[in-house]
């Protein structure tokens, strides 16, 4: 496991930045690429990674403006990764971002904050 | 607008490796993108991809800034404005089509007349020489007009003009552009006829973009742009647009994902309609047979789910650790099957012992 992962965004894939010495984590932008779950594997192994010893207060930002659908699929992997960080007794907080009047982005925070257990939070940009 | 209708055009435009039409607005910030989809298309040479670029821009700034508009749009002159590249052999076939005030038509007969005039020595200038080299500039072709730009490549011109009242015609001008000297199969694929006849049926079926051809990642990403564009002019809502952006993602992926090789490439169809302010997606593209039983299930059993039910399959599926590119196609279609108005519309046409047609439709 590397320090951090930071991903410049593409025209189909999004900005990713995962840095735990300056405790900021975030995935912005466009995600539709092909093959998502090619795309996100080494995010994944890094997340497994980070949640064994993760800080005290991690905050997830998800700022995503388009996606296909199995990208989806694939936040809601890093997602039940990342609730295993309560079992650690360190805090962590998701935040989905979305623009007021979006309701494709509104509609899909409430999904995923309906399928996982840990604290997410919708917030308007 | 039926899932079928995919197959009514795939066969209409069967011999094309690539079409691309779109009917409805044009401005300049679409260009760009229509090149990108034909640089990302062909295998021609860059030569001629530099070629056919250019006359792609010409082509379209000529509608941008030649087509004239009613003020009040009726049913009589409700004639989008076109744009047209098909590519079948080597030949590639650009049209333009608008409406112009019946009083510019007489200047423009005379200028298109005057290629007749040019003797062949003039034709055999090559245009491509004095184009300079590498990348076309904003601009296109320095300011040269679509008409000498033809007459100057040797490239053949024809055009008509359809009277629709006392202001205004509708004008229809086709260029066809070789890229090889492939002259023993030189034929007339695409006749200025086929053409119109085409327009006119787009139109019947409110028909605002038809892409056929490759349906690789790269060749979808600068139709999205296109599709972007078109959908915000159209509806101001970053909802719905969002909604159909989406949707659109889905259904161009599915194809390049699902697609039946057919000579390396993953040969599909997409439309795009607009009727009575919803937009109609569907696709189409060839299948093995043997997946035809479990695909069909799979729509019927969607078909028969209410939302709360298709909520359910959604989450379930997502939470499901199969990652595999199966699971991936499931959840398209479960999100196809809770965003589309109406019921998921699909068809499957026998073509032989190996092979189905697939055409699926979602309004939105």
């Amino acid at each position: 496991m590397g320090a951090s992962i930071k991903l410049k965004a593409t025209e189909d894939t999004p900005d990713i930045i995962l840095d735990r010495e300056k405790n900021k984590f975030s995935i912005t932008g466009r995600s539709l690429p092909e093959d998502p779950s090619e795309f996100y594997q080494p995010i994944l192994t890094w997340v497994k990674g980070c949640v064994k010893q993760p800080n005290p207060h991690t905050e997830f930002h998800l700022k995503i403006e388009y996606f296909n659908s199995s990208s989806v699929k694939q936040i809601v992997t890093i997602l039940i990764i990342l609730s295993e960080i309560i079992k650690t007794g360190n805090e962590i907080k998701v935040i989905w971002y979305y623009k007021d009047g979006d309701d494709l982005m509104e509609i899909k925070g409430k999904e995923l904050k309906s399928m996982v257990s840990l604290p997410f939070e919708l917030q308007i940009y | 607008m039926d899932a079928e209708v995919a197959f009514k055009f795939f066969k209409k435009l069967e011999q094309d490796h690539f079409s691309l039409i779109y009917l409805g607005e044009f401005d300049d910030a679409l260009t760009p993108s229509f090149i990108r989809i034909n640089e990302n298309s062909l295998h021609e040479s860059q030569a001629f991809k530099n070629k056919l670029s250019s006359f792609v821009v010409e082509c379209f700034q000529n509608i941008v800034r030649h087509a004239d508009r009613p003020d009040i749009i009726t049913r009589t002159n409700n004639k989008p404005k076109m744009f047209m590249i098909r590519n079948i052999g080597y030949s590639f076939y650009i049209a333009s089509t608008n409406l112009i005030n019946n009083n510019k038509k007489e200047d423009l007969l005379l200028k298109l007349k005057s290629i007749d005039k040019f003797s062949a020595e003039e034709l055999k200038t090559a245009y491509l020489d004095s184009l300079p080299e590498g990348e076309i500039s904003d601009t296109g072709s320095g300011g040269l007009g679509l008409i000498e730009m033809a007459k100057k490549s040797n490239c053949e011109l024809k055009f008509d003009f359809e009277f629709i009242n006392y202001f205004f015609s509708i004008f229809f001008l086709q260029l066809k552009l070789i890229a090889l000297n492939d002259l023993g199969g030189l034929r007339d694929a695409v006749k200025l006829n086929n053409s119109k006849e085409l327009y006119n049926e787009l139109l019947a079926e409110n028909i605002l973009m038809i892409r056929k051809g490759d349906f690789s990642q790269k060749t979808i990403l600068p139709m999205l742009d296109i599709l972007e564009n078109n959908i915000q002019s159209q509806r101001n809502l970053l909802s719905s647009g969002k909604k159909i952006f989406y949707m659109l993602v889905e259904l161009l992926q599915n194809i390049s994902k699902h697609a039946k090789e057919n000579n390396g490439s993953k040969e599909g169809i997409f439309i795009i309609a607009v009727k009575n302010d919803q937009h109609i997606l569907t696709t189409g593209n060839y299948i093995e047979n043997d997946k035809v039983d479990q695909l069909k299930k799979k729509l019927e059993s969607l078909a028969s789910m209410n939302k709360e039910a298709l909520a359910d399959i959604y989450k379930e599926n997502l939470l499901s650790k199969d990652t595999g590119v199966k699971g991936g196609a499931g959840v398209g279609l479960i999100e196809m099957s809770k965003y589309s108005l109406e019921k998921i519309k699909y068809n499957f046409k026998f073509i032989n012992v190996s092979t189905t047609f697939f055409s699926l439709s979602i309004t939105i």
